[in-house]
């Protein structure tokens, strides 16, 4: 994928997200592909929801994008700092 | 023994490794792979159901299998449509795990993981009771 269609890629899914989560969104942090896909997303969401809301959301981002030609993976990750913030015993 | 079988043993000896060394970076790494290719096996399951078959693939095959099983269950509605992005979402995570070494893996992703194999392989239970 070229730079300035990855460039418009991280743009169209950052939109989606936005546009699906509003201010539950925190951050989207982006990288690969690692394997076949063409980019792969996280997205950080700042409070915990349920799988069956989050697999709605998400078939309203994987719909246009997949409409569009991407072949995207998205993941996504709960924001639990403010919650924990050192995991007892933990190694690296 | 069959995915379905490989599948669930796979994830009952996950769930004892979490709750032995689930502190450890690595361990947590290796659990969020495995529970993965769980679901993926359990997807190549649901397929050869149908008269597929997966082990023949040669390319592409992860994307493949979640692209069949749109194409068999969810398109035809027997099967719930947020299966496909739980199944990318363990994908993305199954990668992260594996590729992604200065990322953090926390004991909340790996609980996130688990919660999501468990509702995959109840819809997969679902749709066995209805295809066999």
């Amino acid at each position: 994928m070229k730079v300035l269609q990855r460039k418009a890629l991280k743009q169209r899914i950052m939109n989606l997200a936005k546009e699906q989560f509003g201010d539950l969104l925190k951050d989207v942090r982006f990288s690969g592909p690692f394997e076949e896909e063409d980019l792969d997303a996280d997205l950080i969401l700042r409070e915990r929801i349920s799988l069956n809301e989050l697999g709605a959301k998400f078939l309203n981002i994987y719909q246009p994008l997949e409409e569009e030609g991407y072949n995207v993976l998205i993941g996504h990750k709960f924001d639990e700092r403010s919650k924990k913030v050192k995991t007892k015993g933990e190694k690296r | 023994m069959d995915e379905l079988s490989f599948a669930e043993e796979t994830i009952d000896r996950m769930k004892d490794l979490y709750g032995l060394a689930g502190n450890h970076a690595v361990v947590r790494r290796t659990i969020i792979s495995r529970i993965y290719y769980s679901a993926h096996h359990l997807s190549r399951y649901l397929l050869r159901r149908v008269g597929l078959r997966p082990e023949t693939w040669r390319r592409n095959v992860h994307q493949r299998v979640i692209d069949e099983i749109h194409r068999q269950f969810v398109a035809t509605n027997m099967m719930n449509a947020q299966m496909i992005p739980l199944l990318r979402d363990m994908r993305r995570n199954r990668i992260n795990a594996d590729y992604q070494l200065r990322t953090t893996i926390s004991e909340g992703d790996v609980e996130d993981m688990f919660d999501m194999f468990d509702v995959y392989l109840n819809e997969c239970r679902r749709l066995l009771e209805v295809i066999t």
